[in-house]
């Protein structure tokens, strides 16, 4: 029986772990990226997105295998036994980092691969991303690298599997708080560059001597990690990072697609836009709007109707803007029909009214609305929907249900007869609720 | 050889070795002695795992805890089979074997080749694929012996390599350990005269933390013209006998 490679951990080869755990990192990121990229032109995109998740999952894998392997080192009899051979301790758990990271590397050239493939067989441009991929690329690397090695230390430390917990918990407090909180432009361009078609990160805002101890922290444990590879590799490797290193500190900076932002319409009397990458969407769009616009006269329609993401356009030119919305998930190629309306009917009726309008008024308008289009009343149907019973007193509750049960029971005819009467007073929000039929 | 001086050790305030002397030559060596006598420590002080508070240890004329440098090259020629095997069940026992010889030092040219004389020697040849905890206890000791023998190592400390295995399992475990002993220094722990009689040339009996007696096997088989049966209480009452009186 041939066996290649060596045996660096108690529990056998290290490489089917790192294998195992690199192949589920792979497939989640490809999982989440076909998920992701009808919303996209290509793929890669939705990669850069995705990076900043998989540098905090990888980083936590990374953290608790780490842990897992040593921690059984650690455990009395065996660190007696390990101890009677010639490998240090550091040479110990600095296989085990390795294998690690290893893992994470692989996963993560494998999914940058992916992404390039599919973005060309599908004719869009893989190179709008690749920079800030390969980047992401290093970045994650390295940082898989430092926190293989810190849940190997705490393993070492803890000598209980608590650590295969603790580890990534910590790996989890020390990416996010350098993202999150030290770092808000940076996260929340990666953050908005899942949800937008163009990209453009604004430089870090994070003083330069933070970023620094971050990423010097991170480029010296991988440093200490392949101390013990040949010194060439070594520093090939410790260069790659620091000018990685150098690189993340800047913050990555993407151009955007390419004919991202031009802009689709369909249809007149009104015609609905938005920009190309949400163009899969525009007719179903269309098709719902035309539900909620049969309901209303032309007095009340607007001529142009966009989603928000008709970037390139004044706000003056972009007519009734109306966000498309899929669930939670906003905006979307994937509406959902019944909180794109409510959103459509937000817009219609009550976009430019301040608190100075009749708030009763304008909620018997929304919830005939809602009737009228079969949309529950009882639950909210998008995020931030307010649910009226809760927020109206029980005497006003009463009296919006009624007045829209009135709007609901008249002809379709007379109703449109007098909302068209009444659409001035409802562009101008002075409706009053003696004005309801 | 293996020589050691006025080794002293203590644990928890207590002198498990205190001023323990005497030398390993080559072949297999017995270290006799009563339950807390300091069998144990002594294997682990040879073996560089505890701090000697005084002492001296030589292996072929040199300190091998002098230097980092020394301390890994005694530590690459020695094998160390501890009284209870660390293993992981879920491993197999061919990567058990490769492990022990990545930490011996090995180079990745020689391991697999290594661990697989090792096995060959201890008869688990056709176990390779196996997991630990699917083997029985005389199995396992055999993997934990495999693992002290991988890469050959000149110097072998045995500690209570017998302890738990029924009579058959032990008189092939110890014609294992015979096989191996012409050109090495083998030291092994045991309180079973059986044990000494199938495998020593020299014993050793440790007694209130010192090497009380160290004399050859022949000498001592000599001494009283019976059978073996004889010989063994013999032996048990000129050895330990004496040293309780």
């Amino acid at each position: 029986m041939r066996v290649r490679g060596t045996v660096q951990s108690p529990y056998g080869k290290v490489w089917p772990f790192a294998l195992g755990t690199g192949m589920v990192a792979f497939v989640v990121t490809v999982v989440k990226m076909a998920v992701d990229a009808p919303q996209w032109v290509g793929w890669m995109p939705a990669t850069v997105g995705y990076w900043s998740d998989v540098a905090m999952v990888f980083s936590m894998v990374g953290a608790g295998l780490g842990a897992w392997l040593t921690v059984v080192q650690r455990q009395d009899r065996h660190r007696e036994w390990a101890a009677a051979g010639s490998r240090t301790q550091w040479e110990r758990v600095r296989h085990v980092v390795l294998a690690c990271a290893s893992s994470v590397a692989t996963s993560m050239t494998a999914s940058l691969l992916v992404g390039v493939v599919l973005t060309m067989s599908a004719g869009g441009d893989p190179w709008v991303g690749l920079g800030t991929s390969v980047l992401w690329w290093y970045g994650t690397v390295i940082a898989g690298v430092a926190f293989a090695l810190l849940g190997a230390l705490v393993g070492w430390w803890t000598r209980h599997l608590v650590a295969v917990v603790v580890a990534p918990a910590l790996t989890y407090c020390l990416v996010v708080a350098p993202m999150m909180t030290l770092d808000p432009p940076l996260w929340s361009g990666l953050a908005a560059a899942q949800g937008l078609s163009w990209i453009e990160v604004a430089p870090s805002t994070t003083s330069v001597v933070l970023r620094a101890i971050f990423w010097s922290s991170m480029v010296v444990l991988l440093a200490c990690a392949l101390g013990g590879v040949r010194r060439l590799q070594a520093g090939f490797a410790v260069a790659l990072s620091l000018t990685t290193s150098f690189g993340m500190l800047e913050g990555p900076v993407l151009r955007p697609i390419e004919g991202a932002t031009d802009v689709v319409c369909v249809g007149e009397g009104p015609t609905t836009c938005t920009t190309r990458p949400w163009a899969a969407g525009l007719n179903r769009f269309a098709d719902v709007l035309g539900q909620g616009l049969a309901l209303v006269p032309p007095a009340l329609a607007p001529p142009l109707i966009s989603t928000s993401l008709a970037a390139g356009r004044a706000p003056e030119d972009s007519g009734l803007v109306v966000e498309p919305v899929g669930g939670t998930t906003a905006p979307t190629n994937r509406l959902d029909r019944d909180a794109t309306l409510v959103n459509f009917g937000e817009g219609l009726f009550a976009a430019e009214c301040s608190a100075g309008s009749d708030p009763l008024a304008m909620a018997s308008l929304l919830t005939w609305w809602r009737l009228e289009l079969g949309i529950p009343v009882d639950r909210p149907v998008l995020p931030g929907d307010a649910v009226l019973a809760t927020i109206l007193e029980p005497g006003d509750y009463r009296v919006v249900v009624e007045s829209a049960g009135r709007m609901l029971a008249l002809d379709p005819e007379r109703r449109l007869e007098w909302l068209e009467s009444h659409a001035e007073k409802v562009r101008t929000c002075s409706l009053t609720m003696s004005d309801l039929p | 050889m293996i020589e050691f001086q006025d080794l002293e050790v203590r644990l928890g305030g207590r002198a498990v070795l205190d001023g323990a002397n005497g030398s390993l030559p080559t072949g297999v060596t017995a270290l006799l002695g009563r339950n807390g006598a300091g069998k144990t420590t002594l294997i682990r002080s040879l073996s560089g795992l505890v701090r000697l508070h005084a002492g001296t240890v030589r292996v072929d004329g040199v300190d091998p805890f002098v230097s980092h440098s020394a301390l890994t090259a005694y530590r690459r020629s020695l094998g160390f089979m501890p009284q209870d095997p660390p293993f992981v069940g879920s491993a197999r026992v061919l990567d058990v074997v490769r492990y022990a010889a990545w930490l011996r030092g090995l180079t990745k040219s020689t391991e697999h080749a290594s661990a697989m004389t090792a096995l060959s020697d201890v008869d688990l040849g056709d176990h390779l694929r196996a997991r630990v905890r699917t083997l029985s206890g005389g199995q396992r000791r055999r993997v934990a012996l495999a693992c002290a023998l991988v890469g050959e190592p000149r110097f072998l400390l045995l500690d209570e390599p017998t302890a738990g295995l029924d009579p058959d399992q032990r008189d092939h475990f110890l014609d294992r350990v015979r096989g191996l002993a012409p050109d090495r220094t083998v030291l092994v722990s045991t309180h079973l005269m059986e044990d000494v009689l199938a495998v020593a040339d020299h014993i050793a009996v440790l007694d209130g933390g010192r090497i009380v007696r160290s004399v050859p096997v022949a000498e001592v088989l000599a001494g009283t013209g019976e059978g073996p049966a004889t010989a063994m209480r013999e032996l048990r009452r000129s050895l330990l006998g004496d040293v309780s009186a």
